[in-house]
């Protein structure tokens, strides 16, 4: 017997394989079938917020308001007041709503307002600095009611513990993995809330309407500066969750003219005095 | 705009790290297939004994040990595998730069102390865990190739 010794051979142990197809193929495949998960999720959710009793909304709300306290500035009672009616009235349209509306006022630099589980609606102090008129808040507040409307606010709770669950369940807690499939999960996500949007904003215009028989005033909020110029529309209709400015407007528009509602019409004042709210401030 | 920076800067770290990981893969395939030619004649068997009479004139124990890591690209590609099941083809070339590696600087050492070969070789990996994820997250491996080497009379 001889020894023979030889080179190993390349060909044995490895696998022919271009990476970068590989990694295309599992990408695509796997970001196909997790579209089709959230996209499943999100139906299922849809079909169910609106059957979820009130009695269990209530619930969640105890939860959060606690976390929401530490932001609400001091002082501010009247202000609450004051939207707390506005807000009723605007439901006042609404007949055969079950919630029980309360606001609360936080301290933000960014305008904006959120729909929570229980009725609650959570306004920036920065809206009420830029609001210039009460009809512009009371399109923001009608918007909000619209969401309560659709249960809205309880599908995108839903969806987001869902989507999280998902994840989680196939090991994808946190990580590049997490957010590549989350962003999947978020961009499938934020189709139905553009949705969800659209029909707040109708919702918001017929209530307005109904109080001040007049829209004018309702597309004010999309001409102040929120920090999205300079974005292509597109870009900013992809990646936000709202439409894009102009072509909500636009949308808003069409359903104002397909109502035969008036634009024009007298606003009235804002009722809420910039000094009392930047005064406030977040309690440390 | 938010969405196409979170998707878009871990693209550009996988293809760059895609890019720098196969330059590295390449020079280093380059050099063990350069390695290996140069070493070709030298045994290297892993019989535990030798299955006929040979006058041994010195033996020793030799190692090579060597520690990889694979690159981003090829743990995201590993990571995407592990979902749907399969070959992790991804981890075949990291591992058979580490076996070939090891064996190629065991041979070295034997014939820097001036054996003509080495027998009963055997191969053994570690799992080097990285502190992220609480040790549950992989850093590299280790490859460790070890036996006896021997001045053979005559050769094999």
């Amino acid at each position: 017997m001889k020894a023979d010794p030889r080179e190993p051979d390349d060909s044995v142990n490895l696998t022919p394989t271009h990476w970068l197809r590989e990694a295309t193929t599992l990408t695509v495949g796997l970001t196909v079938v997790a579209v089709g998960v959230f996209t499943t999720i999100a139906l299922l959710v849809n079909l169910l917020a609106p059957i979820i009793p009130l009695r269990i909304e209530a619930e969640v709300t105890e939860a959060i308001w606690a976390e929401v306290q530490e932001y609400v500035p001091k002082g501010g009672e009247d202000i609450v007041a004051r939207l707390d009616t506005l807000v009723g009235q605007l439901a006042n349209h609404w007949p055969d709503r079950e919630y029980d509306f309360h606001v609360a006022v936080v301290e933000a630099d960014r305008p904006n307002a959120f729909a929570l589980p229980g009725g609650l609606i959570i306004v920036t102090t920065d809206l009420i600095r830029i609001a210039e008129s009460e009809n512009e808040l009371a399109f923001v507040l009608g918007h909000e009611l619209g969401h309560f409307h659709n249960r809205d606010h309880l599908k995108a709770l839903g969806r987001g513990i869902l989507f999280d669950l998902a994840l989680a369940s196939i090991g994808m807690g946190a990580g590049s993995m997490s957010n590549l499939f989350g962003s999947s999960g978020l961009l499938t996500s934020r189709r139905f809330n553009r949705r969800q949007e659209r029909a707040a904003d109708r919702f918001g215009l017929e209530l307005m309407y109904e109080q001040y028989a007049t829209v004018a005033g309702s597309l004010d909020f999309f001409e102040h500066d929120l920090g999205v110029t300079g974005l292509s529309e597109t870009i900013a209709d992809f990646a936000g969750t709202h439409p894009g400015s102009t072509t909500r407007i636009k949308e808003m528009l069409d359903f104002v003219e397909e109502q035969g509602w008036p634009l024009d019409g007298e606003l009235l004042p804002p009722v809420f005095q910039e000094s009392t709210v930047s005064d406030s401030r977040v309690p440390e | 705009m938010d969405q196409l920076i979170i998707l878009g800067f871990p693209l550009f770290l996988l293809l760059l790290t895609y890019f720098i990981g196969r330059h590295l893969e390449s020079n280093h395939y380059k050099s063990i297939r350069e390695r290996e030619a140069a070493t070709k004649d030298m045994v290297a068997i892993n019989f535990p004994r030798f299955p006929f009479d040979v006058e041994i004139e010195r033996a020793g124990m030799v190692m090579g040990s060597v520690v990889v890591s694979h690159d981003h690209f090829k743990r995201f590609l590993a990571q995407l595998r592990i979902i749907v099941g399969g070959r992790i083809k991804s981890y075949e070339p990291l591992l058979d730069r580490a076996r070939r590696e090891a064996v190629l600087r065991m041979k070295e050492q034997a014939l820097a102390r001036g054996h003509n070969t080495v027998v009963n070789i055997r191969l053994e990996t570690s799992r080097l865990a990285n502190s992220r994820r609480g040790g549950k997250g992989t850093a590299g491996v280790e490859m460790l190739a070890y036996g006896t080497a021997l001045t053979v009379r005559e050769g094999l």
